[in-house]
């Protein structure tokens, strides 16, 4: 395989495809890799969701990695058109995961009244830092933008790739187009958010 | 406006580049209304970056492969390297995927940083290893291409191999044969020689470090860069290194042979029983465990472990070197001994083995027979008594047909179950102490782990064991019962069945012997079996597939609904009349996600009514409720569940939705005790104790939970950084028994010393943050009005910190200062930085300050946001809530819209009884209205209720009782009862016996007590 910048790209490209291939045929040690490379930055944006007292019902690490696991599994439908659209994929399969969760947990009703040492039961890391309101903003506006624009917007400021991980990831020739790749999605992402607010 | 000077595209860049921001100097720079808009939502965008760049609150996992946080951005080129992709991480560096060009292959990298604050390394040197390591070529060792250093990086490159470490495949796969570990070990014993033929030493040997490729060759790689001492003492046993150096290196003696060789053999130990030789949490823990006479025998944890590769373990694990092999060779030697004994066929044994097995097995039985007709008699010795606990472990199958694979442990559980005497530990039990072992939960039990399982739990007081064989169409079940105090078996028990029809029979006769051996009496025995005997017996395939899917989704490291769903369904396929598990299947419906329609889970709960009447006595009530609780028929629910704790106190479950409907019905009374009962069933579990240690406390039993907050310090041992809010809670509740009984002294004292040592403590920011409210409540409760301000001014959180300053402001009736304070708070504000828990004690300290119209404006935007914004309806207290009524109730009033507030007091008080801060204050003020009004008698009635739990709440958050009770104590005494009135003060002049001396109220009755007993004198 010729080692040339395209080459190398598509080199890492081909591995992703390769793998997804031989994880949906049943490769067990493909599946393995594929799970390694996402896991790490998928738990820790997991961690952030979720709010202290459904970690406690259910242990994040693992309901992240069967997610990821499930998601790989059956990844048929999925048009991978580069690792950006993937990592974007795999966040929203596990947004939605932990909705669910939330969802599951939330019908006991969990009116635990001592809110005054534990603030951070109710809500989420993230919740308690900008709010449900402008979460739930936040969240509509991601997924109201075009697709190249999320995924700038998930791998880099929510999964926290490097800028070559982003080029990587994006298609993007230079760690410098990535970086303005990006800017240009927060522009977008604003104004979605704007519109969410009076739309 | 000039591209130099938009500050929005800076901040952007700022974002993008995960640059911190400077909000206020970008405030300054923008003027328009749209770019304000604009930032405020570029907020929200860099909290979510924040986060992703912060460290989380994850749980710090004693794992093998300690992730690190990636570093500064992978470089894309590094010397004549082309950078892939992040492979792994370390403490030493980072690995990559590298592409070489001139080698024409993929590559491995390991990229070192310069550790500047380690004065042992010796950068050179490690190319020089590296370089010599490139002269080893062998097999089994990885193949290093070049080492060099470029700026103050070292690199070194090696071939790239795929696979898995032995590390991961023990994880993942569980122990590995003896047979193959002794050949993993012949071939490491040869790479290692190799290594060592080259003047090398490896240092680092473990299993994470031997690879296996996918075609089965083992390589032997990372090898220790570097004699670093300090790079040993750096770490903890967290990231395992430790675990498997030898104990003169642990002290702090060079590297050698031996020392290698011990690695090696460490590392077999861990293949072959998946535990480390010794072990330990922190680096002084682990050397005082390797002085400690230890015997690792093999064979204590692998019965089946040939006798040769054990006692090479031993010896190669000698904690004095000079017992050990002297070099690779010699224990290669041994081990090929080990694989290749020189004795008769291994197959001829085996069977010669087999068949004085099976005759003894059945002289054993005949004489179980025999002996159980006259000697039914409990077992000597054993502490047993009723509703004590077993743990079952496992039985095995070595019927060699997996059809049985756990039929004996359904069927056994089973009839455990009917007992009221024997209570059996559900998985999440072991696993709560298995976490507190520093465990896997979910980790397969061999005996030495069930016995310390039992040590930690407390309540269990037998283990069982056993297993099932097969013989010519005869099967043989076999129990036997252990102490787990000695690990002694207690009682072996067998019964034969003579064919698989008679399995469950069997079962059951079994079950009755465990019983009896355990010292249950054979007339209640007898009568469980009778009502059983009413009862339908399922299919013993749909019994074990029922209790494996009730087991799935009790299992706490992957409560799977699905995979539950799954199983029930199929076994209700092999039984569809199976009451119990027509119920569970209800519920493993409901648990799906996605959710289904409700009405699934209703009909499939309907159906389990249908076949009720098969039921036994508990599965009944079991049944009935769980019908009602997936109907939302909460009394109905509670009726049933409440029965059936009766019958069956233990059932986790039933306790688990009980406490849900008596909250949900606000039978908060009953809810306390159930919370002691769900801490006795699972007693190492940090959720259950803290649960129940509030329940308690919000009902002045402040003793008993007294005995849950020891419970709670040991559970968090070793983790308080991870517990951190629970740390708090342990912290503060001897200022709470304190507070309690007015002992004003104590409490001061706990307080001082807490405020003096709380900032060395770590703690997440919103613990930080509730760590500093609690010593403001509790500095307020005692009248320490310059301690409380200390606290308050230490509060990082911007609009809560004035909040709470303007309070003591208020208490101290400085009112213009107060005024300045809470003059740029806002609920715009508090809700966009979060802090909406202040917006209603914001707005009454605002009347209170006098600042009425700032007071009412706000009101209004609060009312207005809302009605407007659905989704602030989640965060912000409602139109209904008490907390908002109260507030709406003083803004009245300071309106002059007298009788308006009086209604609104009244509707306030009326829904308080959850909220006593709200109460005391508000009972307050409508006591002053009502004696304005000259009705003393009515004031006093109402005050005096509203008051009665002020000293048995534990939270001094409930200072505002303090103003109330001075009055009430005023009233009395305008009613003329002097008594009552001296009773209030007295209790106000202790616990206000260390408040500041210009404490309005403390300075008020030290006034009256003196001119009292100037009165009386």
């Amino acid at each position: 395989m010729s080692p040339d910048d395209a080459g190398a790209e598509c080199a890492e490209l081909d591995a992703t495809v390769y793998l997804l291939r031989q994880a949906q045929n049943g490769d067990q040690e493909a599946l393995n890799r594929l799970v390694a490379r996402y896991l790490p930055r998928l738990q820790r944006w997991a961690t952030g969701r979720l709010p202290n007292w459904a970690r406690d019902l259910c242990d994040t690490q693992d309901l992240v990695q069967e997610t990821v696991v499930r998601a790989f599994r059956k990844i048929e439908g999925f048009e991978h058109r580069g690792e950006g659209s993937l990592q974007a994929y795999l966040r929203q399969v596990l947004m939605n995961r932990i909705r669910e969760e939330l969802r599951r947990v939330g019908r006991r009703p969990v009116t635990e009244a001592f809110d005054d040492a534990y603030p951070s039961d109710e809500a989420s890391p993230l919740e308690q830092a900008i709010g449900r309101q402008g979460l739930e903003r936040y969240e509509q506006a991601l997924q109201r933008l075009k697709a190249h624009d999320r995924e700038a917007i998930v791998t880099r400021i929510e999964l926290g790739c490097s800028f070559e991980e982003v080029a990587v990831a994006l298609g993007r020739p230079t760690a410098n187009a990535a970086r303005s790749a990006v800017n240009r999605a927060l522009v977008h992402l604003i104004e979605e958010m704007r519109n969410v607010r009076t739309g | 406006m000039s591209e130099q000077d938009d500050p929005i595209a800076d901040a952007i860049k700022n974002i993008s580049d995960g640059r911190e921001i400077d909000w206020p100097a970008l405030d300054a720079r923008i003027d328009s209304e749209s770019q304000r808009a604009f930032i405020a939502e570029l907020k929200i965008v860099a909290a979510v970056a924040a986060l992703a760049r912060g460290s989380s609150n994850s749980h710090n996992t004693l794992t093998e492969t300690a992730q690190l946080e990636p570093s500064s951005t992978p470089p894309l080129v590094w010397g004549p390297l082309k950078i892939l992709e992040r492979v792994g991480a370390g403490s030493f560096g980072e690995v990559y995927r590298a592409w070489d060009s001139r080698l024409d292959r993929q590559v491995a990298l390991k990229l070192l940083r310069q550790r500047s604050s380690n004065p042992d390394s010796l950068p050179s040197s490690i190319i020089e290893e590296g370089r010599l390591l490139a002269r080893v070529r062998h097999p089994h060792v990885v193949t290093v291409h070049g080492a060099e250093r470029i700026a103050d990086t070292i690199g070194i490159w090696t071939e790239f191999i795929e696979g898995r470490s032995l590390a991961d495949i023990v994880a993942t796969d569980g122990p590995l044969e003896p047979s193959e570990v002794a050949r993993i070990g012949v071939t490491l014993c040869q790479a290692l020689s190799a290594v060592h033929d080259a003047g090398l030493l490896h240092r680092d040997i473990k299993p994470h470090n031997v690879m296996r490729e996918p075609n089965g060759r083992i390589v032997l790689m990372d090898f220790g860069t570097g004699a670093d001492r300090a790079f040993i003492h750096e770490r903890c046993a967290v990231a395992g290194t430790p675990l498997f150096l030898a104990p003169e290196v642990l002290e702090g003696s060079d590297a050698t042979i031996r020392s290698d060789v011990y690695s090696l053999g460490a590392s077999l130990y861990f293949m072959v029983t998946g535990r480390h030789p010794v072990s330990a949490c922190t680096l002084d823990e682990l050397r005082e465990a390797h002085r400690q006479p230890h015997p690792a025998t093999v064979r204590d944890l692998l019965p089946e472990c040939p006798q040769t590769l054990s006692e090479t373990l031993e010896r190669v694990l000698s904690p004095d070197p000079s017992e050990r092999y002297d070099s690779p060779a010699a224990l290669e030697v041994a081990l090929q001994a080990a694989l290749h004994p020189a004795q008769p066929d291994g197959g001829a044994r085996t069977s010669v083995r087999l068949v004085a097995g099976m005759l003894i097995g059945l002289l054993v039985a005949v004489a179980a027979v025999a002996s159980s007709s006259w000697t039914r008699s409990p077992a000597v010795g054993l502490a047993f008594e009723a509703r004590d606990w077993v743990l079952m472990m496992p039985f095995e199958n070595r019927t060699g047909d997996t059809a049985y694979e756990g039929t004996l442990d359904a069927a056994v559980q089973r009839e455990l179950t009917s007992s009221r005497f024997v209570n059996v530990v559900g998985r999440e039990r072991i696993d709560d102490a298995l976490k507190l072992m520093m465990r896997k939960p979910g980790e397969a039990l061999d005996v030495r782990t069930a016995r310390e399982v039992a040590l930690r739990d407390g309540g269990i007081r037998a283990i069982l064991n056993g297993q099932l064989e097969a013989h010519k169409g005869r099967l043989r079940l076999t129990v036997r019962v252990v102490d787990p105090s000695t690990g002694g078996e207690v009682r072996s028990i067998t019964q034969e069945a003579e064919e698989a029809r008679s399995f469950a029979n069997a079962a059951r006769q079994l079950s009755n012997r465990v019983r009896e051996t355990l010292g249950e009496s054979p007339a209640l025995i007898q009568e469980s079996n009778h009502k059983l005997e009413k009862v339908r017996t399922p299919s013993l395939e749909a019994l074990r597939l029922y209790s494996a899917s009730y087991q799935m989704a009790t299992d706490a490291t992957s409560p799977t609904w699905a995979g539950a769903h799954e199983l029930v369904q199929k076994a209700l396929e092999s039984d569809p009349d199976f009451p119990a598990a027509r119920i569970w299947h209800a519920w493993t419906t409901y648990n799906l996600a996605p959710r289904r329609p409700a009405a699934e889970s209703r009909a499939a709960a309907a159906r389990a009514l249908d076949v009720i009447d098969d039921a036994s006595d508990w599965e009944r009530h079991w049944i009935r409720g769980s019908y009602h609780y997936l109907r939302e028929e909460w009394p109905e629910a509670v009726r049933e569940y409440e029965a059936l704790r009766v019958l069956y106190p233990e059932h986790a479950w039933a306790a688990v939705n009980l406490f849900f409907c008596y909250r949900i019905l606000q039978r908060s009374a009953e809810a306390v005790p159930l919370t002691e009962a769900m801490a006795a069933l699972r007693p190492n579990d940090v959720v259950a104790t803290r649960r129940a240690i509030f329940a308690l406390g919000e009902t002045g039993q402040l003793g008993r939970a007294s005995s849950y907050v020891e419970r709670l310090q040991r559970l968090i041992r070793n983790r308080e950084q991870e517990h951190a809010a629970d740390a708090n809670l342990i912290r503060f509740f001897p200022i709470h028994q304190a507070v309690a009984r007015r002992d004003a002294t104590t409490a001061a004292r706990h307080l001082d010393q807490l405020a003096l040592n709380g900032a060395a403590w770590p703690m997440p920011a919103a613990v930080r943050q509730s760590f500093l409210r609690s010593l403001v409540h509790a500095n307020l409760s005692l009248g320490k009005l310059g301690d409380a301000k200390h606290a308050a001014a230490s509060m990082s959180t911007e609009p809560e910190r004035r909040v709470w300053l303007a309070r003591i402001a208020v208490i101290k009736g400085e009112l213009a200062e107060a005024r300045q304070l809470i003059e740029p708070v806002s609920v715009r504000g508090l809700v966009d930085t979060g802090a909406v828990g202040n917006v209603a004690h914001a707005i009454g300290l605002m009347v209170e300050s006098g600042s009425v119209g700032k007071a009412k404006r706000e009101w209004q935007a609060w009312m207005r946001l809302l009605s407007e914004d659905a989704r602030v309806g989640g965060i912000l207290p409602s139109v209904g809530s008490v907390t908002t009524i109260s507030t709406h109730a003083h803004l009245m009033l300071a309106q002059g819209h007298r009788d308006e507030a009086m209604r609104l007091f009244r509707e306030a008080l009326a829904g308080s009884a959850e909220h006593p801060a709200i109460r005391y204050r508000v009972a307050l003020r409508l006591a002053e209205l009502l004696v304005e009004d000259g009705h003393r008698k009515e004031a006093a009635k109402l005050l005096n209720e509203a008051l009665a739990d002020r000293y048995l709440r534990m939270s001094p958050a409930y200072f505002p009782f303090i103003p109330a009770q001075l009055t009430l104590a005023d009233i009395h005494r305008q009613l003329g009862d002097e008594t009552a009135a001296l009773t209030l003060e007295t209790e106000l002049s202790e616990i206000l016996a260390e408040a500041d001396v210009d404490h309005p109220i403390a300075r008020e009755i030290r006034l009256r007590r003196s001119s009292g007993l100037a009165k009386r004198q």
